[in-house]
């Protein structure tokens, strides 16, 4: 009997281990798993190819006037006068050549000084909202924080047009600062100032939300070490705390700089929309001089379209808005990357 | 219960977070130079006792106190008090060891940095090495001081946060489970390490582990249910406990 049986498994030991329904084999994918796995990868691949397409669209349509132009895009002025130029002889070669450091420079400057009320301001607010808000008061501001986040940018632009305008031209510029200032550039009230005021308006409230969560959720056990130290509450915030959401707070801030840059209609309506750049020479009047950012002028001289070079002048600025928003991806990688030890290296 | 001065006096505490109670009317006395052990099942409130004597319940927003806490004599929990000054005399470990993202030698001397910022650099070694010495992590730790507190192990991060503690000079030291995520030859150390520590500081416990506090304190009070059921030397109570519940405990009949 015994013999028998051994027999038996020694027979049918081998054929299991070959037959695909195991006891160690994985069991096959239900064909309906399979589908679902294969239409997401699809829809993946899709949507990566059509990044890449739009980017490919506009940098290509971009070239004739990025050839044309060499350096001199980024480092000369003119962008107002070539674009007449290029608009009234429709499509002459040497209407290719365009300059738009004004226009690089309205953008670098509204966002950079917006920037610097939201990580000033903005971030005294995560503060407070997140370390010293008595309890009853957090979630009435808390939830006001996200409303501002999500009104559209137009809003914003109308405030801007109906209060920070007027109220620049009335208190900040006086008559004869306007009439020394004639025969450079008007001065309204639609300003680099008002740009900046609009658009730190605009992304203080994703940046407070942004870094105050990221403040909320630094670790516990760290705020807790600190304090039983014999840390007050303020120097565990700034030694322990605020090194720990450093890596969120950042995140914010390239997020607000990433709206900031591709901000176009609020800040067409208040920054004066002249391709002016403004003259640090002049002292604080800088801040009360016309400029006009890259993605305005897309939306301001989109009437061109018809003609070629205008046409791929305005490409040429699109491009160097996917520029921008590369670097600020690449830029938000490394940062992370750095932050993730704490800032100190593990050799 | 002994003719030892006594370093922290704590009459009629009674401890609510909302309506919860988690402490009734606990009085104790707890004596210097030498180690308490605090025991007891899972929220008994040996923990929140622990955290009364730093004052480290402030944060929980629905945390209300009776009674007092008196260490040398002064009541901490007075409105006048600063808190920062109580947590510089009562220093803390944690459960979960939590060295700070940063250096070895800058996790021990970010205390000392913060009270005296203008201490001397030879000064501020000489504080580090000897906590770290102290600690048992020297031998260690010595040719890697500049390297993340987070890249030791277990046992090696709880002593680093032991050290860290020791460089502000308490004079009272409070462990939270100081061993519960650690492996048997780390808890040893630790617990090697405290007996050491006795001599020069107040050393209050709390455990989960009977052998633990057995092995090395000199009183044990058991909490339960919020009330602290019996307290006295640990020789004694261990042997001869004089509540039912206490026995019952100690012969493992719940926890």
């Amino acid at each position: 009997m015994g013999k028998m049986e051994l027999e038996n498994v020694s027979v049918i030991i081998p054929e299991k281990a070959s037959s695909t329904t195991g006891f160690f084999t994985k069991p096959r994918k239900p064909f309906k798993e399979k589908i679902i796995e294969i239409i997401l990868l699809l829809l993946t691949v899709l949507s990566s190819i059509l990044i890449f397409f739009v980017m490919f669209f506009v940098i290509s349509k971009a070239i004739p006037v990025l050839k044309a132009s060499g350096f001199s895009f980024v480092f000369s002025g003119g962008w107002d006068e070539n674009f007449l130029n290029a608009w009234q002889t429709s499509g002459e070669q040497s209407a290719l050549k365009f300059g738009a450091l004004p226009l690089i420079a309205g953008t670098v400057l509204t966002t950079s000084g917006a920037l610097v009320f939201c990580l000033t301001f903005g971030l005294g607010c995560a503060i407070f909202l997140s370390e010293m808000c008595p309890a009853w008061l957090r979630k009435p501001l808390e939830s006001t924080v996200r409303l501002l986040a999500a009104i559209p940018s137009v809003i914003y632009g109308l405030i801007g047009l109906m209060i920070v305008v007027p109220f620049i031209s009335k208190h900040l510029i006086s008559n004869e600062l306007s009439l020394r200032m004639i025969k450079i550039c008007a001065l309204d009230g639609t300003s680099l100032l008002a740009g900046i005021i609009v658009l730190s308006m605009m992304i203080g409230p994703i940046f407070i939300a942004m870094a105050s969560d990221a403040i909320k959720s630094a670790p516990k056990i760290y705020k807790e070490a600190s304090l039983a130290l014999g840390l007050s509450h303020w120097r565990t915030i700034v030694k322990i705390i605020l090194p720990a959401a450093r890596n969120g707070i950042v995140a914010g801030a390239i997020l607000a700089a990433g709206r900031a840059i591709g901000e176009a209609i609020a800040l067409s309506m208040v920054t004066g929309s002249v391709a002016n750049l403004p003259n640090p020479a002049h002292g604080l009047v800088f801040f009360l001089e016309p400029v006009r950012t890259l993605a305005s002028t897309i939306v301001d001289n989109a009437e061109g379209m018809s003609v070629a070079a205008c046409e791929s002048a305005l490409f040429a600025c699109g491009s160097f808005l996917l520029l921008s928003c590369v670097l600020l991806s690449l830029f938000s990688r490394i940062f992370s990357g750095n932050l993730r030890t704490g800032g100190v290296s593990d050799k | 219960m002994e003719n030892n001065r006594c370093k922290i006096k704590v009459k009629n505490l009674s401890v609510w977070y909302k309506s919860f109670q988690a402490l009734r009317e606990v009085s104790m006395e707890i004596y210097p130079q030498s180690i308490t052990g605090l025991i007891g099942p899972s929220g008994c409130g040996k923990s929140t006792f622990l955290r009364c004597m730093n004052r480290l319940n402030d944060l929980v927003a629905s945390f209300r106190l009776e009674g007092n806490i008196d260490i040398d004599d002064y009541n901490i929990y007075k409105p006048e008090t600063d808190v920062v000054m109580i947590r510089r005399k009562v220093g803390m470990v944690f459960q979960q060891p939590n060295p700070f993202p940063m250096s070895i030698f800058d996790n021990v001397a970010f205390g000392v940095r913060e009270h005296n910022p203008r201490i001397k650099k030879g000064e501020l070694e000489d504080i580090v090495i000897d906590s770290l010495k102290r600690a048992n992590l020297w031998d260690e730790v010595k040719d890697k001081l500049n390297v993340s507190g987070l890249s030791l192990s277990g046992g090696q991060q709880q002593r680093l946060c032991i050290a860290r503690v020791l460089a502000v000079s308490p004079e009272i030291i409070l462990l939270d489970e100081p061993c519960s995520a650690l492996d048997p030859v780390s808890t040893a150390k630790i617990e090697e390490l405290l007996f050491h520590l006795k001599d020069s500081y107040t050393v209050l416990v709390v455990t989960h582990n009977l052998g633990q506090a057995r092995r090395i304190s000199d009183y044990i009070g058991f909490f339960l249910n919020g009330n602290l059921v019996e307290y006295g030397k640990a020789a004694d109570l261990v042997v001869k406990p004089s509540e039912k519940s206490t026995e019952d405990y100690l012969a493992g009949n719940f926890g």
